[in-house]
């Protein structure tokens, strides 16, 4: 099992274009993939999971992968973040 | 004054308001499933997912052509995909034990609830999405929308661009005056049942929508077909005279709904009532009859998302056997073909459906579906006299195959320790002109006949009366078509059997009389009919009997056009 602290840095957050990039992203692989944002956990692949967070900019987000290929997903996903989704 | 012009799919006159219908809200019920349903409701669950999905694509590959809108819906193809969303709903079902419509219903309401309290303007707009999505699958489950809950005084005319037969049925419990639709034909079910609740309707109004304003006042006359928006003193005058002598004549019909069908030469005929949706059993056990002559079983069939089970199928038999009491009921198995059952099953398309694989002989070459229906049915027949009946017989062979099939169903049950009536009585169609042709080898295998004329004038002219160019020729008195119907009649009795009449013919006046001269027993008619047409029987006298059967197959079109005051 892998965790990584990240922040949301595009402006908007995680409304519904990024949660669907994400969701995307994450069903590639094979491992599980849980979002954490102040002590609640969705399941990652999941559009709806992710846009309950409604993880606005700046909140702090943990990423939890636990699987084969569980650095790959990060990895890719981290990838996401720092690209702030297209956005800006 | 404005008048507009559609079809009149259901006769009749009303004077009311209009009462424009735009919104539409499912109807889900509360009633919890019972355990053992579960599987049959999670099973429901994917299917209706993945045929939503299939929607959704279509909808993106012709609306959304700018890729923000192709954004929106990929989202909510998203959604659909969902594996939380999947199993909060399959939690539902199998731990409340909800159906699946009131599973996704419950789901995406606490969603939408969920995303509406956001503080967070632009994620409490998803809401949207959640709603837009719950909406599609209860589209695709709930067969039909239901009417939105308001109140309709009983002066209201509908108005509305199209409408479902649940619509009706609540509208018909409201009873409202009338309906006026923009779009809608004569054989939609939504037709039939305004016919069966006497509610004067009017369809295909182009711009209907536009021209009407709530609260108005209209004149529907669904005789002509005419809409008269504002009408003036003269024409409301007019109208209410006529509205007065239609309800007088309804009356005089009314006084003769306690006797007996019997003729005027003393022969007692069966008079039976149609029967096209459980939901019409209701008002039809209000007439005195003798029994449900054709209870069509394709609803059951159409628009589902997965077929019927035996239980589902034994419950609904078996309710309207228990509400008409001592009476029989005449199963007609489905008669489908592959084009209408293509969302569930995976058929080649057919040339020419007409001709091809439908009926009788679609049952006996899907025997697993056609098995649940004559194990539903047989099950049934415990709690009354009911009747089973194929349609699209061609001849003396696939009629003994049907037969042993039922034997086969029966055999199965009394292995199965199953309940179950052992003597059914199992009738032929005859529709198709072999049949009728074939009659003398054809009672040997059957209890009884019943002649569906729709069809068997269709295949006999081979005529589409759907046919604009060809509607002409569509002659239920052509000399051919009562040669066959008399020899139907001659080859029955010298056998023994009884002989039925349901397609439309059993309902118009010259052609009752018609019919009673070659000799049937049974007339089987729409059950707003009943009382006209128990007028007829009660008429029909030696005189008028000598008249009729002066008609023979070497008659002319005009001789037979004549005698029966045809122009």
């Amino acid at each position: 099992m892998l965790k990584k602290t990240i922040t949301v840095t595009n402006k908007l957050g995680l409304h519904a274009r990024p949660s669907a990039m994400l969701v995307k992203a994450a069903t590639k692989f094979r491992s599980d993939f849980f979002i954490e944002k102040d002590g609640m956990r969705v399941n990652g692949k999941s559009i709806m999971g992710v846009m309950m967070l409604a993880a606005e900019y700046q909140a702090q987000l943990d990423l939890i992968a636990d699987g084969v290929d569980e650095n790959y997903l990060l990895d890719e996903v981290e990838a996401l973040f720092s690209s702030k989704f297209g956005e800006e | 004054m404005e008048i507009l012009h559609g079809i009149s799919v259901s006769p009749g006159i009303a004077i009311g308001k209009i009462h424009i219908i735009k919104q539409k809200i499912y109807q889900i019920g509360t009633l919890k499933i019972h355990p053992d349903q579960r599987q049959h409701e999670l099973q429901k669950l994917d299917i209706t997912l993945e045929a939503v999905l299939k929607k959704t694509d279509k909808f993106i590959e012709d609306y959304a052509h700018s890729p923000q809108d192709k954004e929106i819906f990929e989202s909510q193809r998203m959604i659909l995909l969902d594996p939380e969303v999947k199993l909060a709903i399959q939690n539902l079902i199998n731990d409340e034990l909800l159906t699946v419509e009131q599973a996704v219903s419950k789901h995406f309401s606490y969603l939408v609830k969920y995303f509406q309290n956001m503080k967070n303007e632009y994620f409490a707009q998803r809401a949207n999405d959640f709603e837009d999505v719950s909406h599609n699958l209860l589209e695709q489950l709930v067969e039909s929308d239901r009417a939105e809950k308001v109140v309709i005084s009983p002066d209201a005319i509908i108005i509305t661009k199209e409408i479902t037969p649940s619509q009706v049925s609540i509208y018909a419990n409201a009873k409202v005056s009338g309906i006026c639709t923009e779009k809608g034909s004569h054989t939609s079910h939504s037709a039939i049942l305004a016919r069966a609740f006497g509610i004067p309707y009017i369809a295909a109004v182009p711009d209907l929508m536009d021209k009407c304003h709530d609260a108005a006042s209209v004149v529907v006359d669904a005789q002509t077909g005419n809409i008269i928006l504002d009408p003036n003193n003269e024409m409301l005058a007019q109208y209410k005279t006529q509205l007065h002598d239609l309800i007088a004549h309804q009356r005089l019909l009314q006084s003769i709904d306690k006797c007996d069908a019997i003729t005027g030469t003393g022969k007692r005929i069966r008079l039976l009532a149609n029967l096209e949706f459980p939901e019409e059993i209701d008002a039809i056990v209000k007439n005195q009859i003798d029994g449900i002559g054709l209870f069509r079983t394709e609803f059951l069939y159409l628009d589902r998302v997965i077929l019927p089970s035996e239980d589902t199928q034994f419950d609904i038999y078996r309710t309207i056997i228990q509400k008409i009491g001592e009476h029989s009921l005449t199963i007609r198995t489905f008669d489908l073909g592959g084009d209408k059952l293509s969302h569930i099953l995976n058929l080649d398309k057919e040339e020419n459906p007409y001709l091809g694989c439908r009926g009788l002989r679609f049952s006996l070459q899907h025997r697993d579906i056609f098995r649940i229906q004559i194990r539903a049915i047989l099950r049934a027949a415990v709690y009354g006299n009911i009747k089973i009946m194929f349609p699209m017989v061609i001849g003396a062979e696939d009629m003994h195959e049907g037969r042993q099939f039922v034997m086969e169903c029966a055999a199965e049950l009394e292995k199965e320790g199953k309940d179950f009536a052992r003597n059914i009585k199992i009738g032929a169609m005859i529709e198709i002109p072999s049949a009728a042709l074939c009659a003398d080898t054809l009672a040997d295998e059957c209890d009884f006949f019943s002649i569906g004329t729709n069809d068997l004038v269709q295949y006999t002219l081979a005529v589409d009366r759907n046919n604009d160019r060809v509607a002409g020729y569509y002659q239920v008195y052509h000399p051919s078509v009562l040669s066959l119907i008399r020899m139907t009649v001659e080859k029955a009795h010298a056998k023994g059997l009884k002989v039925s009449v349901c397609g439309e013919m059993a309902s118009e006046k010259p052609y009752i009389n018609l019919l009673l001269a070659l000799g049937v027993d049974e007339l089987s008619c729409n059950s707003k009919q009943l009382l006209s047409v128990k007028d007829c029987i009660l008429h029909f006298d030696e005189e008028t009997r000598q008249k009729y059967s002066s008609i023979t197959s070497s008659s002319t079109i005009q001789e037979i056009k004549s005698i029966l005051n045809i122009v």
